[in-house]
């Protein structure tokens, strides 16, 4: 980044920089040119800013903001991204989400076996606004939160817990609703809309809640393993579904407050990512490294490629259709 | 655990050797670890001294098949229907208690009873999970160990000189509480008859009509003085309750009340917790009552509760066990042996959380509860607890082997002492187990 | 505008970085140049498995702990690999701070752990695991091993006594030049036998007792094992105990080698009239009558054993109780409803055996025949299986002497049978219709519960078969199936028979238990076995030619144990081992003694659930699964429940009060009391009375006709319920 300072010391920071790659290591919250290494730095999660074209991929504990454009023209994903990079002080991050005006970063993880941590930044300054120690009714929660969603007013946002807790947050921190019900580990959690909020998790169940009073209004119960993902998604005469995504290889298709299962698919392999590619598709990545194209409602299996990902966990469209995976 | 065996080898005996013996325990020690911390065997300190030998005898009722403790001891309120069942519960006579909602009786009896809620093992087999959870020995392949019935049995021959067997076993045997390598003198003597039905008794017990009591005089002597090489005189024990009339009449249901026998439930169960009163009345050291058919995989409310589809009124095994264990905790009670008389009630292992779906539960051995009452154990007490939803212990979790350990200072044996195997191999009595000081 | 991090004079903050980068520098290079960088399965994973972190009640479990699911024993490294490295976003492991990952933080004590603390922080295993973290969690290259073997090196002058420092070692990836790898073996004794733990570094053991003793090493999948034998001291006041004549016998030969080496003294032989009543009920399962103790005496002492081996082999008795003991090996169980098939299944084992039909030939025509299973007896045993696990499991007991059933859920831990090894067999036995036409079909299939898919036809330990879709695959396979189970190469099934029949004559497997052949439990005499086999192989498979071997053996014709003074360890076979009788044994042998006879003998009921209130009193089996006699039983003991009714039932009062008891026909004869008395010793007990008992007897026999009799009753009631009648 430039700024006015003498010449000599420009020179000698860029030389520092160069001596330094090798090491990658930054002091705490200072923005710096790095090199993301795909091949080696493991991403955890990652999101496309549309507005800005940029790209912020998380790894154990640094962010990592690239440009789109640069992504696009390079020659495979495989090979080292230059970027911006924002170190953490969180352990592992494992979930990040951008608030619908685009001002907003929430950042979740926290201390694996140890605590849960909610990160909120200014965006794109990257400027951290507010820090939670995730507690439920006042006590600390002793395991990383697993996912985190912002509300669409973008005041609030929900949560979900390794130690099984759902839990709905203001800005500030202050916990609005606790959903308590899931006998094992919360993966997912979503709102569903200003009365509703969704999550699913290891006990291959998704639960839906009422936000008002805190009461379990249905528990879907078909997937035969745990379900990993939720999505929500309007149907083309405008009626909200969910989509769901289990570790027993198949999507399901929903209508969560009646409970009723429409329809699901059989995939190969284990799905470990799923994104909407337009609205009436949606790729989901495997864990064999296979990529599928999904069609909507039908849920029918219309193409597979290979990603050439091996363990990945996120996929972003930088383009309409351009998907890059990490 | 939630294992899908076929039916046909859950049961098998000859799984031994199988998982086991390589195991870890929660308690800690492997065989494994080199960098070893080995949990020593702590002596009896001055408050176990005080506690040592306060039972004189002990009645097992032994609930064959894993008996959820979501069921019976640790019923949950307040968690999702799948996990709950479909049992309610019921307040006890001890504040913030819950039992089940079909053991009322023995609710109005909790301020009595010593509850441990944080039970835990590792094994999740029937036959092994058995052998740990009565002779505090994880299973080998290379060994029987005896259960606490025989080590008890075992222990008191000493001065033992009534005709009655030391270890009584009703109604058939089950596995696991043999005598192991303590050899036959100390197994169980099983009734292998129903103490509910009009034809009880205990066979051959009566003299064989053309004989009488001078000719097996005599035979008993031509035996004695031709067996080679036999320390002890051979067939001693069945001499001697042969002879005696107090023997025959301790088994002879019929010298009770009816009013008596109703209070306990006509059924099985119920005459079987009779018998064992009879016994421990004559001063019988240990005395095992089974009730199987605790092993409800499947819609299990009708084994639970009902007992037969489209029953009236509940006769199940928890209404069944809650009538014939109140009764006798009470009876007990009333004759002045409850402080002697250790009473147990427990199975191999509990039930999965969440119910399956077949309508039941399958086999959890993480964590499950046991019932203990009288021999000098504080009362009104539950020690331990499981989670939100009974899936592993939240404290103080305690396995067998500890539970092993401390009933056996209470029965008045030194946990630590050596026995000797045929082969000459030296094994102490408890191994590894850490004594409940709560219970001491 | 707020000032964000971008507004801050980079230039200081980059000087930050270079003293912090610079003092890392310095860290990391120290740290680099300790060792190679670690790979998972050469050095990660076998420290798993050595801190017990994979076992069967850990994360080894199918429901796994914490949601950390490691394959039992390391046996599935690519799976465990991804577990800790991937799973849940890599939360298990941390780059920045190795130290921190919960994989090392947890179990060394650093955060809480329900499985305790299994090494400490600054231990070896926790400074290799942060190394490889370091290095970037690398999976490296996959171990092939070859040769994985223990050594050990007696150390004698130690305040325990002897010692015993143990080594590993393994040839990896084809290279010839093997390794040492005792720092990440896994050690396997059993808590409560005699080897302990002197150190743990170098791993150094003691035995606390004499004898013979097992310790077993675990290594990347790998299992071996090692005796260690510590003799017994020698006895002060030894009279002459050794052998008369040493016999050249390999039996012999063998059994005196290990006897040697744990300086142990064989029992005295038993004189030839035991010897006739012991070789009687082991090869004919009865006791010899006065006749053939009379024919017995008069042959020459030096061939009178050979002659009456061959005696015995060739009767029509010795047919019938092999065929009974083929029952029993079988499992055969009534299939239920259907008499028929039954009995065809006994007429069969009944024909085969009497026809000495090589007993390998049987068992292959039980396990692939197919047809009416009325009239094909053979066919039968399949349907004894209700399902093809149960199937599988019925053949790996039988002729495998392997105890499958642990491999239905996870991967053996104690041998190396694997989840798709079981769930492979069950699947080419799903190909048989089990219903009273047995047949071959296409298309049955089970699931594997490992892949949650149809399991792949498997031959156990060896290659995938083709999926059988029509009847032909399905017969192709199970020909394949035979093939390798009664392969020449590797004579398992041989093993197994010959092992039983060691079994039956001794009272102890060379291997114990006879259904548990593992590489973890090694054969205690193995030289002995593999020429046992050997003998069994070239006489085409039957039982007389071992039998016979054994039986002129000496340690065969060994005194039972002085219990006070000998307390040495059964599987030397310095003394022959006190076998009960099977209950339809010694019912038959109750009869006999008596001379009370039935239609048929007990040992011609096959199906154990024939009703006999008697033999089930006896302690008859039968449990759906079959049933073996415990091992490790002492002398003779009944339970209470068998005692009462052997004094006060009908069993042995209603044949000695019967008219045709040979009492009752001697008393009527006028048969004197001194001759009477020696009958009926040599009738029940196989024994001429001593003079002096004679003499004591004789004083107390009543003159009164009725209560002479009684006496009798009673003495002949006392005569059977001699250890030496009730057991052999």
């Amino acid at each position: 980044m430039h700024c006015c300072k003498p010449r000599w010391v420009h020179i000698f920071c860029v030389l520092l920089q160069v001596g330094l790659l090798a090491q990658g290591l930054l002091a705490q919250g200072v923005l710096a040119q790095t090199t993301l290494r795909p091949t080696v730095d493991r991403v955890t999660a990652g999101l496309f800013d549309t507005d800005r074209k940029r790209i912020v991929l998380a790894t154990e504990k640094t962010l990592h903001i690239l440009s789109a454009d640069e992504l696009l023209a390079s020659a495979t994903g495989q090979s080292d991204h230059k970027g911006i990079s924002i170190e953490l002080e969180l352990s592992q991050i494992t979930a990040l989400d951008l608030s619908s005006d685009s001002k907003s970063l929430l950042i979740a993880g926290g201390d694996p076996g140890q605590s849960g941590c909610v990160e909120c930044l200014d965006w794109p300054s990257a400027r951290l606004r507010k820090r939670i120690e995730t507690t439920k009714d006042g006590s600390p929660i002793a395991d990383v939160v697993t996912d985190v969603h912002w509300f669409q007013s973008g005041q609030r946002w929900i949560e979900s817990h390794w130690s099984g807790d759902v839990l709905i947050r203001e800005q500030d921190g202050t916990q609005v609703s606790s959903f308590t019900g899931h006998t094992g580990i919360v993966l997912s959690a979503i709102p569903w809309n200003d009365q509703f909020a969704a999550s699913c998790g290891i006990d291959q169940t998704i639960k839906i809640w009422r936000i008002a009073d805190g009461e379990l209004v249905r528990s879907l119960d078909n997937h035969t393993a745990a379900v990993t993902k939720l999505l929500r998604w309007s149907s083309p005469e405008g009626k909200p579904l969910l989509i769901s995504m289990g570790r027993d290889r198949t999507l399901r298709l929903w209508d969560p407050l009646i409970g009723r299962l429409i329809r699901f698919v059989k995939l190969q392999s284990i799905p470990v990512a799923i994104a909407f590619e337009d609205p009436e598709s949606l790729m989901v990545l495997q864990d064999s490294g296979k990529v599928s194209k999904v069609s909507l409602p039908l849920l029918e299996i219309e193409d597979s490629k290979s990603s050439e990902v091996s363990n990945g966990t996120t996929m972003i469209q930088i383009a309409p259709g351009v998907w890059k995976y990490w | 655990m939630q294992m899908s065996h076929n039916r046909s080898s859950r049961r098998s005996f000859l799984r031994i050797g199988s998982v086991a013996p390589w195991a870890c325990s929660a308690a800690g020690v492997t065989v494994l670890r080199q960098d070893a911390r080995l949990d020593a065997a702590s002596p009896l300190s001055a408050s176990h001294l005080r506690s040592f030998g306060s039972a004189k005898s002990c009645v097992l009722l032994w609930l064959d098949g894993g008996p959820s403790h979501l069921e019976t001891f640790d019923p949950k309120k307040d968690v999702p229907k799948e996990v709950q069942g479909p049992l309610g519960t019921v307040a006890t006579s001890v504040p913030g208690v819950h039992f089940s909602e079909e053991l009322h009786r023995c609710a109005k009896l909790a301020h009595r009873m010593t509850i441990i809620r944080s039970m835990t093992s590792p094994l999740g087999e029937h036959g092994l999970a058995n052998q740990y959870a009565l002779t505090g020995y994880l299973p080998s392949p290379n060994l029987q160990y005896p259960s606490l019935g025989a080590l008890t049995a075992h222990e008191r021959r000493e001065g033992w000189t009534r005709p009655l067997p030391r270890h009584i076993g009703i109604p058939e045997q089950r596995t696991g509480l043999g005598a192991g390598f303590l050899g036959s003198s100390d197994e169980p003597f099983w009734m292998n008859s129903d103490p509910a039905s009009p034809k009880f008794r205990v066979r051959d017990l009566d003299i064989y009509p053309t004989l009488n009591p001078d000719r097996l005089q005599r035979r008993r002597q031509m035996l004695a003085q031709i067996q080679e090489g036999a320390s002890e005189v051979p067939y001693k024990d069945a001499f001697e309750l042969i002879a005696s009339a107090e023997a025959r009449h301790v088994f002879d249901l019929n010298r009770e009340s009816d009013k008596t026998k109703e209070r306990y439930g006509l059924r099985s169960f119920g005459q079987s917790c009779l018998l064992a009163r009879r016994l421990v009345e004559q001063q019988v050291p240990f005395v095992t009552v089974v009730q199987p058919g605790w092993d409800t995989h499947e819609n299990m409310i009708v084994p639970l509760r009902e007992g037969y589809s489209g029953a009236k009124i509940g006769v199940g095994l928890i209404p069944t066990f809650d009538q014939a264990v109140s009764a006798l905790i009470e009876d007990l009670s009333d004759q002045g042996l409850l402080d002697q008389t250790l009473v147990i009630a427990m199975g191999e292992f509990g039930r999965t959380p969440k119910v399956n779906t077949r309508g039941g539960r399958d086999h959890w051995p993480r964590v499950y509860s046991v019932m203990l009452c009288g021999g000098g154990l504080p009362q009104g007490i539950v020690l331990g607890s499981s989670d939100r939803i009974g899936e592993s212990p939240r404290d103080n979790p305690i396995t067998p082997s500890d539970l092993i350990r401390t009933l056996l200072i209470r029965l008045g044996i030194e946990p630590d002492r050596m026995l000797v195997t045929p082969d000459g191999r030296p094994i102490p009595i408890n191994q590894h187990g850490k004594p409940i000081d709560a219970l001491l | 505008m707020p000032r964000s991090r971008l507004d801050r004079p980079i230039w200081k903050m980059q000087l930050r970085r270079l003293l912090t980068a610079l003092l890392n520098l310095i860290l990391s290079t120290q740290i680099f140049a300790q060792q190679e960088i670690p790979s998972f399965e050469l050095d990660v994973l076998p420290l798993l498995t050595k801190h017990g972190c994979n076992s069967g009640a850990c994360h080894g479990a199918a429901a796994g702990r914490g949601q950390l699911f490691l394959s039992l024993w390391g046996s599935d490294p690519k799976s465990d690999y991804d577990q800790i490295v991937h799973a849940f976003q890599s939360r298990r492991i941390r780059h920045a701070s190795p130290q921190e990952s919960l994989i090392i933080a947890k179990p060394s004590g650093r955060i809480a752990h329900e499985g305790q603390v299994r090494f400490d922080p600054d231990s070896p295993t926790a400074i290799k695991l942060a190394n490889w973290i370091k290095a970037g969690t690398p999976y490296g290259e996959p171990i092939k091993i070859d040769g994985f073997r223990i050594e050990v090196h007696r150390i004698d002058s130690t305040s325990s006594g002897i010692a015993w420092a143990l080594r590993t070692y393994a040839r990896i990836n084809g290279s010839s030049l093997p390794i040492e790898v005792t720092d990440r073996t896994a050690w396997e004794i059993d808590p409560n036998g005699s080897v302990k733990w002197i150190e743990q570094h170098p791993p150094t053991v003691g035995l606390e007792r004499p004898g013979r003793h097992l310790i077993a090493a675990r290594f990347a999948g790998q299992v071996q094992t090692s005796v260690l034998i510590a003799p017994y001291p020698s006895e002060p006041h030894s009279e002459s105990r050794s052998d008369p004549q040493r016999s050249t016998s390999f039996v012999d030969v063998e059994i005196q080698k290990l006897l040697d080496q744990a300086n142990v003294q064989a029992a005295t032989l038993i004189d030839d009239l035991s010897w006739l009543r012991r070789v009687s009920l082991d090869l004919v399962g009865r006791i010899p009558t006065i006749d053939e103790i009379r024919t017995f005496e008069e042959l020459d002492p030096l061939n009178r054993k050979p002659m009456t081996l061959d005696r015995l082999i060739s009767s029509e008795d010795f047919s019938r109780y092999w065929t009974f003991q083929l029952a029993r090996w079988l499992g055969l169980r009534p299939i239920a409803k259907e008499l028929e098939a039954t009995k065809a299944f006994e007429k069969y084992l009944s024909d085969q055996v009497s026809s000495r039909r090589s007993w390998k030939t049987i068992a292959q025509e039980l396990l692939v025949s197919t047809g009416d299973s009325h009239a094909i007896g053979q066919t039968n045993f399949a349907r004894l299986a209700v399902d093809p696990r149960a199937h599988a499991e019925l053949i790996s007991r039988v002729f495998l002497g392997a105890r499958m059933q642990c491999a239905n859920c996870h991967n053996h831990p104690l041998d190396h049978w694997t989840q798709d090894d079981y769930h492979g067999l069950s699947a080419i036995l799903a190909g048989l219709d089990r219903g009273s036409q047995v047949a071959y079909v296409g298309g049955a299939q089970v699931t594997n519960l490992r892949t949650k898919e149809p399991a792949i036809p498997k031959i156990p330990g060896g290659g995938y078969l083709e999926v059988q879709i029509d009847a032909q695959t399905t017969q192709r396979n199970l020909e394949k199936l035979s093939d390798w189970i009664f392969d020449e190469e590797n004579p398992r099934f041989a093993k197994v028979m010959a092992n039983r029949l060691w079994a039956l004559m001794m009272g102890r497997g060379l291997i114990d238990p006879v259904d548990d052949l593992r590489a973890t439990n090694p054969a205690s005499h193995p030289e002995l076995l593999d020429r046992l086999v050997q003998t069994l192989v070239e006489s085409d498979y039957q039982p007389a030619s071992v039998l016979k071997a054994i039986a002129l053996s000496n340690a065969y014709a060994r005194r039972y144990p002085d219990l006070q003074r000998d307390r040495i360890d059964a599987s030397f076979f310095a003394a022959h081992v006190r076998k009960p009788l099977a209950p339809e044994v010694l019912y038959d042998a109750l009869c006999d003694a008596l001379g009370t006879p039935k239609e048929q003998r007990a040992i011609q009921w096959l199906d154990p659930t024939t009703p006999s209130e008697s033999l089930d009193i006896l302690g008859r089996c039968s449990r759906p699964t079959a049933c073996e006699p415990p091992s490790n039983l002492g002398p003779i003991q009944s339970s209470l429940s068998q005692q009462l009714h052997w004094i006060n039932g009908p069993l042995v009062n209603q044949a000695i009060e019967s008219p045709e008891c040979f009492l009752h026909r001697e008393l009527s004869r006028g048969t004197s009391d001194a001759e009477l008395l020696e009958l009926g010793c040599l009738r029940i007990r196989t024994k001429h009375p001593q003079a002096e008992e004679i003499q004591a007897w004789l004083e107390q026999i009543p003159k009164e006709p009725e209560e002479r009799r009684a006496w009798f009753e009673d003495w002949a009631w006392s005569q059977l319920s001699s250890g030496r009648f009730l057991s052999n």
